[in-house]
């Protein structure tokens, strides 16, 4: 009775009168360039009238899933999730959606199902771009990093171009081979044309520039990015903290604030708040308070979704949240993979709630690959000087201060303070 | 024994396969740190009314709460239209037309993890020249926001649209509802551009609702409400889990005692078998009407969570099955009344008068043997109990689909069973009063045997079972036509 009622109501609902447009093709390299959107639209036009469309149905899971990722709309996965499904039922085992089912689980952080379905569409089409790339983000992630270099070496051997250059990038500098990510990212660039490469690449430029220090080179590059797409939420928040950096507060804060009206996630929020607080004018403190209390927000509705908040959430609330739900979180997420993002923020977490004897090996363990980042070498600074290292303590802060001063502007003063004091 | 109970058993297994767990859904459609914006464009004689409405997610609702807290929900909401005036962009003819705020109101509704979400509906207006046909182009205000839907729809008041690039009627009823079809992307309409000229029909001030409005209680009463509060607020430990489960056999207690759940009916289906009903025989009835009360809240959520359509017609049907199940029961009931009512046992076997034993046994009357059963069919106590609880109630469907939303939809199935048992219990206490009763006058009227002479007590007990099995005949036949007028009318 249920089956015939929904059967009957969904029927009442389809209206007649729909446009019967055109049907053609539509070609999935056309995600890449040009306007997603119209893709999307077309797309959607052509699997109405030809509902069998295996290939066709993945393209549109492939589009949703790039849809979420630029738009930051994370209403789309379930709706790829359905595309790629019917995709497979039309046509069992097809590499296209095989391969969109592990770019869609990368994006919902399920490496090791992105690994599991990058395997079986390279198994199926050792030549997909899409599949070898989602291998690599799934071996990064999962702190697998020998097997994502040798990964990368594969992918870039069968399918060069911009997808497979940034991530290679990207294996390089967590190595600590800045030089070499250089390098590859520069030649992405020159063979980028679409906009949405162009500002991804730029943006992973400046972001590179940002961590080693060099914030002139930063802005130049971040403002490329925004010149190819001036609503690019990287590159938007990437210039603000560089002009923050150096010393262009009132711009950097003016920034912030328009990200984080137009999206409110736990990262820009901490950068603002930060702002606000080194800034110190009038009702700042209680700006900075309603930034903050918005990643608490994001922690219950983490929670009331049954699921533990992020690793992005977990590091904005040790510092200025719910410190006991960023251990939890931070311990979960430790518990699902062993990379050096999770070994920092688990480190954290431990020394903001006082177990700094049991933060010591992951501090140690996330600045262990030679990933050269300011942030994880101030962790490690102020926990070996908590646990009684003092001259490894004062090496890692002057490494950091060194490295990148402006990684955080609350940040870098507690590290001067610590670092005079530990004299 | 273990027949009797077997068929229950596998019903709920069923019942409970039935329900997979469902994915991680947000309670806000399009995510929780949207700002969804609508703008209806009604072009009066005179004057092109935009009804602009702005649906906050949870976090954006959260960021405004200092700004709400430091001027009040009313001017806040004056505030967040003015703003939406000055950004949208209004052109009549090719000249800028200015947009004047009429009223701004702001409503916060509950949302996921205890937060609210934020509705604000704006009326802004603007001046047209009248008798004469006008070309309008409309901006909405908040297109480089951040991701969210943005719909504009365009319709006419006594003017005609000659020619329209936005639809008339809203697809997502005005940010009330958001269509989840696969092959649907979430609207992302930032101009209109319409030509209008005067005459046409008026326009009627219908306000479209969702499909499952209708069958939900708008506003569910504060109990649901305070449960599903309770169920979104904190973390599944196993105290607070029996907690829950307890409020929820209250609440289903208590929702029995409001008058049309069927106290009426056990009590009299009680009373009709006579005297000799005991608690063992109100048991199945209990436990009929808790499975299938279950059964269908689950049928009615999966419907619901489905956004069929159909679903208010589904109810309406299942009001007419409940009443005609009810009057069969009621027929065969007086059918049995009626054929024992010259019996002159009337259900009322004085043990120190006639030597009897319980349990069945063989008489004489008029010297035809037959045998009265004790206890009454199962058959007809299960079918009774499935009339009883054919009908899901309105709060336990919010409940679990609620509860199925916050991914916790085993916890919501559990809480609907309790619900259904917290029915159950009272419809057995009813049927339990009444069978005490019917027991404790037939003590009195054993202790007054002068009252058991009198002729007009001989009448009551040939008669009340009688009357009973009628009760319920009517009963029945007044649920089948309420049924028939709501699903009909």
């Amino acid at each position: 009775m249920t089956g015939a009622a929904v059967a009957v109501g969904a029927g009442r609902g389809a209206g007649p009168g729909a446009p019967v447009g055109a049907s053609g093709e539509v070609d999935p390299g056309v995600l890449g360039g040009g306007n997603l959107d119209a893709s999307v639209a077309a797309l959607q036009r052509h699997l109405r009238a030809q509902p069998r469309d295996a290939g066709g149905w993945a393209t549109l899971g492939l589009a949703y899933d790039e849809q979420a990722r630029t738009k930051g709309d994370p209403a789309r996965y379930p709706q790829a999730e359905k595309a790629l499904k019917r995709s497979l039922a039309l046509a069992p085992g097809n590499d296209q959606a095989l391969a969109g089912q592990a770019a869609l689980a990368a994006a919902r952080h399920d490496f090791t199902g992105a690994l599991a379905c990058a395997d079986r569409a390279l198994k199926r089409n050792p030549y997909s771009e899409r599949a070898l790339s989602s291998r690599i983000d799934a071996l990064v992630e999962l702190g697998r990093y020998g097997e994502a270099s040798r990964a990368a070496d594969t992918a870039d051997a069968r399918r060069p171009g911009v997808p497979v250059f940034t991530r290679y990038a990207y294996v390089r500098e967590l190595r600590g081979d800045v030089k070499a990510a250089r390098k590859v990212l520069t030649q992405a660039l020159s063979g980028a044309t679409a906009p949405g490469d162009v500002a991804y690449v730029t943006a992973q430029l400046g972001q590179l520039a940002w961590n080693q220090g060099d914030y002139k080179g930063a802005l130049g590059y971040y403002a490329r990015a925004l010149a190819a797409d001036d609503t690019y939420l990287p590159a938007l928040e990437g210039r603000a903290r560089a002009q923050a950096a150096t010393g262009r507060r009132a711009e950097a804060i003016k920034g912030m604030e328009t990200v984080v009206a137009r999206y409110p996630l736990p990262a820009p929020l901490v950068v603002l708040g930060e702002l606000y607080e080194a800034r110190g004018a009038a009702g700042d403190r209680a700006r900075a308070h309603d930034q903050y209390a918005l990643v608490n927000a994001w922690i219950a509705l983490a929670r009331a979704n049954g699921v533990d908040a992020d690793l992005d959430t977990a590091l904005a609330a040790a510092d200025h949240g719910d410190k006991k739900a960023a251990l939890r979180a931070a311990r979960a997420e430790w518990s699902r993979r062993h990379t050096v993002h999770t070994a920092d923020a688990l480190a954290w977490a431990l020394h903001v709630n006082g177990d700094d004897e049991q933060a010591l090996p992951y501090a140690r363990r996330s600045t262990a690959t030679g990933y050269r980042n300011a942030a994880f070498l101030y962790h490690r600074g102020m926990i070996e000087l908590a646990t009684g290292h003092r001259k490894d303590g004062r090496a890692s802060l002057a490494a950091a201060l060194r490295l990148n001063p402006g990684f955080s502007p609350l940040g870098a003063a507690e590290a001067r303070k610590a670092l005079g004091a530990a004299k | 024994m273990r027949p009797r109970f077997r068929l229950p058993f596998v019903l709920l297994a069923v019942g409970g396969l039935a329900l997979l767990p469902a994915g991680a859904a947000s309670a806000h459609p399009l995510g929780n740190f949207t700002v969804n914006r609508y703008d209806g464009l009604v072009a009066a004689p005179g004057q092109l009314r935009v009804d602009h409405v702005e649906d906050l997610a949870e976090i954006p609702a959260t960021q405004a709460k200092p700004d709400i807290a430091r001027l009040g929900l009313g001017r806040w909401a004056e505030q967040r239209c003015r703003r939406a005036a000055e950004d949208s962009r209004l052109t009549v003819d090719g000249r800028p037309a200015a947009l004047t705020v009429g009223s701004g109101r702001a409503r916060p509704r509950p949302g996921q993890a205890g937060l609210d979400t934020l509705r604000v509906e704006c009326r802004l207006t603007a001046r047209l020249p009248r008798h004469a046909s006008v070309a309008v182009r409309f901006r909405g205000g908040g297109a480089a926001g951040g991701p969210g839907w943005r719909e504009i729809t365009a319709r006419g008041d006594r003017m005609t649209l000659t020619s329209t690039d936005v639809p008339g009627t809203s697809v997502s009823h005005e940010l009330t509802s958001y269509p989840r079809d696969l092959l649907s992307s979430p609207a992302d309409t930032a101009t209109a551009s319409l030509r209008v000229r005067p005459g046409g029909s008026a326009l009627a001030q219908e306000r479209q609702d969702a499909p499952g409005a209708a069958v939900l209680p708008r506003g569910a009463d504060r109990w649901t409400r305070a449960l599903d509060g309770l169920v979104s607020r904190h973390h599944l430990t196993l105290g607070f889990a029996a907690l829950a489960l307890l409020i929820a056999l209250a609440l289903g207690a208590a929702h029995a005692l409001a008058p049309g759940h069927g106290k009426t009916l056990m009590a009299a289906a009680a009373a009709a078998r006579g005297g000799r009903a005991r608690l063992r025989d109100v048991l199945p009835l209990a436990a009929s009407v808790t499975v299938t009360h279950t059964l269908g809240v689950v049928a009615l959520g999966l419907l619901v969570t489905a956004g069929s359509a159909a679903t208010p017609s589904v109810i309406a049907w299942l009001g007419i099955a409940s009443g005609a199940l009810v009057l069969a029961a009621g027929g065969s009931l007086v059918r049995r009344a009626w054929r024992h009512r010259g019996d002159g046992h009337g259900g009322d076997h004085g043990h120190g008068q006639h030597g009897h034993e319980h349990g069945p046994h063989t008489h004489t009357h008029s010297g035809v043997p037959h045998t009265h059963p004790a206890a009454p069919t199962l058959r007809g106590t299960i079918l009774l109990g499935f009339a009883g609880g054919l009908v899901p109630s309105p709060s336990a469907v919010v409940v679990l689909v609620g509860a199925a939303a916050l991914g916790q939809a085993w916890f919501g199935l559990l809480l609907v069973v309790a619900y259904g048992a917290g029915l159950a219990l009272t419809l057995t206490a009813a049927g339990f009063a009444v069978v005490r009763l019917g027991s404790g006058l037939t003590r009195v009227l054993r202790r007054r045997p002068s009252w058991t002479a009198h002729p007009l007590a001989s009448l009551a007990r040939r008669g009340v079972p009688l009357v009973s099995a009628l009760t319920v005949v009517v009963l029945g036949a007044g649920l089948v036509l309420k049924g028939a007028a709501t699903a009909l009318g």
